[in-house]
């Protein structure tokens, strides 16, 4: 037998039409594997069974089988909740934010395929070594077939196993003796339940940020420092991590000090603060994704020493520091040069100093800067909690499709859906980041973080391309959100010179509340909803005078008012019509008055 | 413990930021503890006024507007780079001054100067009575205002949940220079009054 246990391939079965049971295994079992990773397949449930079940074959008799055990229940029991009806079993995934996306029960059926798996099993493969032969079935087959359960993959259900067993594993928290283990079922029973409330573990939610105020290019390098803290924080808690952006990171642990001295210290060295709101909790009780759900739930919020008093000069950059350095003095003497530039001098902190004296990857944008050339800023942001509010109403919406009766409280989001989204999530913003590279060119596009771009643009018209672009991209990964007024995925959309200090931008891209922001920086902002990206599209297209924006725009310049008396004006007719065959697209959006002049602006150019 | 809220008009603000753009000057988009006592201190030759305020969202107020123009050294005569100085125009807002013995007496209407670029004709605000309040339940929210963490319990603010630190400046009595002080600013998750957190 093979020494390591692979806690993901425990689910051997479900890759099959074979009952999950063994109760149709008989005619395989010369081929069944001699491997402890089998071991796991057989040995990963206990169940006593009800009247008229069929029983579970084995049950956990080792400290492995049984950390397999209560990590596949941990993992399983976020989506496998009990409901009182009964229908036809769906093998396949529904994906509750794109249910167009329909998916092939592609199950192995015939004698031969499944003899192929355990031969495959015999041969000790890794979990690397299952995706890259069986993703396509994985990645289908729906964790859980019992109707209105069938909403994360069985791939989402293996890793989330497998997280949960290695940190069980490698606790020194967490204590299991072999000799707590006993030889019957009814034994292992109560140990799972006993176990499930003995140990208790910390569910933390940890969001970034960052008291700079970039304003030249090599500011910027704290996003750098963002996006390099994130994935310290991954590598170094590669299991504990179940949901992660640019900036926010969900996860358990089963040490609360030990876990945040290390992420203070990663935070610290790269000049970030972050929140962290954290439960803890028996592992029976832990099934929402939220820790502010969990009773005991508190906030902490870790940041570097501040002083009461500053005295003057403050540093220009994060006015959080005292200054005690000159930019661009102090890092020209660094080398030995005397200052050439002819820009004016700032008074720096040494956080922000060593901030700046970074070399910047972005050297696209720095020659932009030089050339004054326009730019868009492109941000894509995921409001965490308005992903599990929406998520909780699309599946209410679909339970409610099986089964009428269904409640409310029946649509609990489990981790599995969150991280099953996360997957789709990271997929859309690959694609995107790909699209944008093809419509704008290499030559024209920094990618500053995996969610912010910045796009050397010849005009307003790039706007509209972005729009088609997202009107095309949530179309195919999450159209179910286009139907929302307020969807959990926004976009802002900032034009401005490329000279404008971010830190601007960055307050209103931040800031966003609603899901469509279109910023045209000294020009105006509108403020709208993905719902209406159709809308928006279709107004662009319709036949208007330009003259008749062309003086709108104008008058808006000396008084906005002025210009909303002239839009709503009937003594002069041809404009009067070509206003109100614009209102008839804008209005239904409830854009106002404003938005509409701003919108008026992008179409002159 | 009261307030007395009074509503803040003016043609134009610019209550700068302190960090610049190289030669671009952003102001704040609301009115700082600092800013709005030292106003009001200076109107009335008082030094124990304790006030803060906030800008109205409504989309017809409170425009962003740019003024381009080239400080001048008066000792050479000679023009500066110019600057870009971000403004507010069509200001509207509101502030809200603690009750004590400075704010005895206060009149239904009366003017003061905030912010800077004063000789430029910025920062010429009207105060109109409004309303006193007597309401201070706090509750949870996100804060909407900017002040100095010491002056907490005088607007109420119980607990801070998540906070959002900064440093206001504070003047050193009788002397032209002043300290910063660690200070709470908008977008702390705070329970306190509803007067003082975003709608």
């Amino acid at each position: 037998m093979s020494n390591e246990l692979i806690p993901e391939l425990h689910d051997c079965l479900k890759l099959t039409t074979l009952q999950h049971n063994f109760s149709d295994f008989d005619r395989f079992l010369n081929y069944a594997p001699n491997t402890r990773t089998w071991k796991g397949v057989i040995q990963h449930h206990c169940k006593i069974p009800k009247q008229g079940e069929e029983a579970f074959p084995a049950w956990p008799t080792d400290r492995e089988t049984f950390l397999l055990h209560i990590a596949d229940g941990f993992a399983s029991g976020f989506s496998r909740h009990s409901q009182s009806y009964r229908g036809e079993k769906s093998f396949t995934v529904h994906k509750l934010w794109n249910p167009k996306q329909i998916n092939e029960d592609l199950r192995l059926q015939k004698d031969e395929e499944i003899i192929e798996l355990l031969n495959f099993y015999s041969k000790d493969p890794s979990f690397e070594d299952l995706k890259a032969r069986y993703r396509h079935i994985l990645i289908s087959r729906a964790e859980d077939a019992h109707p209105g359960m069938n909403i994360t993959s069985l791939l989402t259900h293996m890793i989330l196993t497998g997280k949960f067993y290695r940190v069980f594993k490698f606790s020194k928290i967490f204590q299991l003796a072999e000799s707590e283990i006993r030889s019957n079922v009814e034994d292992a029973f109560k140990l799972t339940v006993n176990k499930s409330r003995e140990w208790k573990i910390y569910l933390a939610r940890l969001k970034f940020s960052f008291s700079q105020n970039p304003f030249r290019v090599r500011d910027l390098n704290i996003l750098d420092l963002l996006k390099e803290t994130t994935s310290e924080i991954n590598k170094l808690f590669p299991d504990n991590i179940l949901f992660a952006s640019s900036n926010e990171i969900l996860m358990f642990y089963d040490d609360h000090k030990t876990v945040m001295d290390k992420i203070r210290s990663i935070a610290a060295s790269n000049r970030l603060y972050f929140s962290v709101e954290y439960s803890q909790r028996p592992i029976e009780e832990i099934k929402k994704p939220d820790p502010a759900s969990l009773s005991g739930s508190q906030t902490e919020n870790i940041y570097p020493s501040l002083p009461e008093t500053i005295f003057p000069p403050i540093c220009e950059i994060c006015q959080m520091a005292l200054s005690d350095k000159i930019w661009p003095t102090d890092y020209h003497a660094q080398f030995d040069l005397s200052e050439t530039s002819i820009e004016g001098t700032e008074h720096l902190c040494e956080n922000c100093f060593q901030i700046r004296s970074r070399p910047s990857r972005l050297r696209k944008l720095s020659k932009w800067t030089e050339g004054n050339a326009d730019v868009l800023w492109l941000k894509i942001t995921l409001d965490y909690e308005c992903l599990t509010k929406t998520l909780q109403n699309l599946y209410y919406d679909y339970l409610r499709k099986n089964n009428p009766n269904a409640k409310e409280k029946d649509a609990e989001i489990r981790f599995s859906l969150i991280y099953e989204f996360q997957q789709d999530y990271d997929a859309f913003l690959e694609q995107v980041s790909n699209d944008l590279l093809q419509v704008f060119g290499n030559g024209s596009l920094e990618i500053v973080m995996n969610d912010l771009f910045c796009i050397k643009t010849g005009g307003y018209k790039d706007i509209f391309k972005l729009l088609h672009l997202f009107e095309n991209h949530i179309n195919i990964f999450f159209p179910e959100f286009q139907k929302l007024s307020n969807g959990p995925i926004r976009f802002g959309i900032a034009h401005s010179r490329a000279k404008f200090p971010f830190f601007e931008i960055w307050r209103e891209l931040k800031e966003q509340v609603c899901d469509l922001l279109i910023v045209l920086t000294e020009h105006g902002i509108i403020k709208t909803s993905l719902k209406y990206i159709d809308n928006l599209l279709a107004a662009t297209e319709g036949s208007y005078r330009k003259s008749a924006f062309y003086k709108l725009a104008e008058i808006s310049k000396l008084s906005e008012k002025l210009a909303e008396l002239k839009f709503n004006d009937r003594s002069e007719k041809t404009d009067f019509e070509d206003y109100e065959n614009l209102k008839r697209n804008l209005l239904p959006m409830g854009m106002d008055f404003h938005g509409i002049v701003t919108f008026i602006k992008l179409l002159e150019d | 413990m009261s307030f007395i809220e009074y509503t803040l008009q003016a043609d134009s603000l610019y209550i700068g930021e302190r960090m610049k753009g190289n030669i671009f000057k952003p102001c704040i988009k609301t009115i700082p503890y600092s800013q709005i006592s030292g106003a009001l201190n200076t109107k009335f030759g008082k030094n124990d006024f304790k006030a803060v305020g906030i800008l109205n969202t409504d989309s017809e107020f409170n425009k962003i507007n740019y003024l381009i123009y080239s400080p001048r050294d008066r000792n050479s005569g000679i023009s500066k780079i110019p600057l870009q100085v971000e403004y507010l125009s069509n200001v509207s807002g509101r502030v809200f001054i603690f009750e004590n013995e400075a704010s005895n007496n206060l009149p239904q209407e009366c003017q003061i100067f905030l912010g800077g670029l004063k000789s430029k004709g910025f920062g010429r605000c009207i105060l109109t009575y409004s309303k006193r309040i007597t309401d201070i339940t706090p509750r949870e929210g996100i804060l909407n205002i900017r002040l100095p963490i010491v002056e907490k319990d005088t607007f109420n603010i119980r607990k801070i949940a998540v906070p959002v630190y900064g440093y206001l400046f504070k003047p050193v009595p009788n002397t032209f220079t002043g300290n910063y002080v660690l200070s709470l600013f908008e977008g702390s998750k705070v329970i306190a009054p509803s007067f003082l957190l975003r709608r």
